[in-house]
């Protein structure tokens, strides 16, 4: 089907894509503050099974992304995104050889840096946030991590030759 | 030996990948600061917005066939009904416009017997809504209108029941809307009733707005209509904007708790309206 090279690149991209469409489809109001950070977790696990295809880099621009998308300020996702990128990079092996729940647990503490950063951003520019809407996304992201992992790993193996 | 020198190498490697993510985290925050304090990312935002076009109409999709279905099955019976009524409300409206081109031309020498400057009408387009942002800390909406139809920052969008809020970002072929409801969005409107003017605040809910300004001895109570009191000169002046739902005094406090419901049905139509006035709006700030 595709050419080798053009098999990596291709599925990272419609992934993203994937995530980037669950972040703004529209939810019932009560639901939106239980919706997980999508684009954090498919970061996360390009950056932790193939860190040489997907780099810092690469999470960088798909941050710039959602910030154009959800109309952020320029720059607030990407630093995030960045920062998650950072800490898988820097511990991909040994995060590779961890139990899943361990994986979630390194996640969690990842994406709670960020909702505090976010957070901070947001009370500068004027869009104050009750903090449980920062911090209840970073726990069902925490917890839905298992399954995301299966399935990305299972897209990988299909779609990207060793 | 071949392990070992691929491991410095590999590690060599993964120390530049931590510089490279320092550098863009460093990037990050001066692109942040740059956004907000100038408008100079304007272009790199539109750009931006070009590439990410697709994925919200992916997502505006499964509903825009599900109106279009809806539309095209409508039985003859039910289309011919609904035309009668449309062409029933249109009689009405064309009454109504007559007697407003009088009014308007009454109203307009009044103005000049003031030596005041009258407002010019504007021109209004419709637009759809692509995709909906209703987080609590942020009310944005995206419209399939851009550069490509002269939208501008800062421009109003109403609808037919009132002002839903000002073009925050313009992209090549769609633009972001803040709410009035945005915890950012601050309107400047009027009580019609008595004509004193005020803020009204956006609280993040789609059916809340707080008027947080007004002392405790205001006369104001629950069902009086708040219109845009052009102040600002964003918004359309004399458009409706709120309906007060409570006025609760607050004793010990100088400010009474009041709070408005949106008179556009924000949130639950598919249509808005971009206004364009005929005389260009200052643009840059919030108001």
């Amino acid at each position: 089907m595709n050419p080798r090279w053009l098999a990596a690149p291709l599925t990272i991209a419609l992934s993203i894509m994937v995530a980037l469409i669950l972040t703004i489809a529209p939810l019932p109001s009560w639901a939106e503050m239980l919706r997980p950070a999508w684009v954090s977790l498919v970061v996360f696990y390009w950056v932790l099974a193939l860190p040489e295809r997907f780099n810092v880099g690469w999470a960088w621009l798909t941050g710039l992304l959602v910030d154009a998308l959800t109309g952020s300020l320029l720059g607030a996702h990407a630093m995030t995104l960045a920062i998650i990128a950072l800490i898988a990079d820097r511990w991909h092996l040994k995060l590779r050889m961890h139990p899943q729940w361990q994986q979630s647990f390194t996640l969690a503490l990842a994406l709670l840096l960020n909702a505090v950063l976010l957070f901070w951003i947001g009370g500068i520019t004027g869009h104050m946030a009750r903090p449980l809407d920062r911090f209840i996304p970073v726990v069902i992201s925490a917890l839905i991590w298992p399954w995301v992992y299966a399935l990305l790993r299972r897209v990988r193996q299909h779609f990207i030759p060793a | 030996m071949r392990f070992a020198r691929e491991h410095r190498l590999f590690h060599a490697s993964s120390r530049r990948r931590t510089l490279l993510g320092a550098i863009l985290i460093m990037a990050a925050i001066v692109l942040m600061g740059v956004d907000h304090q100038y408008q100079a990312l304007n272009h790199l935002r539109s750009a931006l917005m070009a590439v990410v076009y697709p994925v919200q109409w992916l997502v505006n999709m499964p509903g825009a066939i599900g109106r279009k279905l809806a539309g095209d099955l409508a039985t003859r019976h039910a289309l011919l009904e609904r035309n009668a009524q449309l062409e029933q409300a249109l009689i009405q409206a064309r009454v109504a416009t007559a007697r407003m081109s009088a009014l308007k031309r009454e109203n307009s020498r009044l103005r000049l017997l003031l030596n005041a400057v009258g407002q010019m009408p504007g021109r209004v387009v419709a637009t759809s809504i692509l995709s909906v942002d209703m987080s609590p800390f942020q009310n944005l909406v995206t419209i399939n209108a851009g550069h490509n139809m002269g939208v501008h920052t800062g421009q109003p969008v109403i609808d037919a029941g009132g002002v839903v809020g000002q073009i925050t970002h313009v992209g090549p072929l769609q633009s972001q809307i803040m709410l009035i409801t945005d915890p950012a969005s601050a309107t400047p409107v009027e009580i019609e009733r008595t004509g004193l003017a005020t803020i009204a605040i956006g609280t993040g809910q789609l059916n809340v707005l707080s008027l947080p300004y007004l002392p405790n001895n205001t006369d104001i109570k629950a069902g009086d209509k708040l219109i845009a009191s052009g102040f600002g000169g964003r918004y359309p002046r004399g458009y409706p904007v709120a309906v007060v739902t409570s006025v609760t005094p607050q004793t010990g406090d100088p400010f009474a708790k009041v709070e408005a419901r949106p008179l556009a049905s924000i949130g639950r139509e598919h249509e808005v309206m971009l206004y364009f006035s005929s005389h260009p709006q200052p643009s840059g700030g919030q108001q």
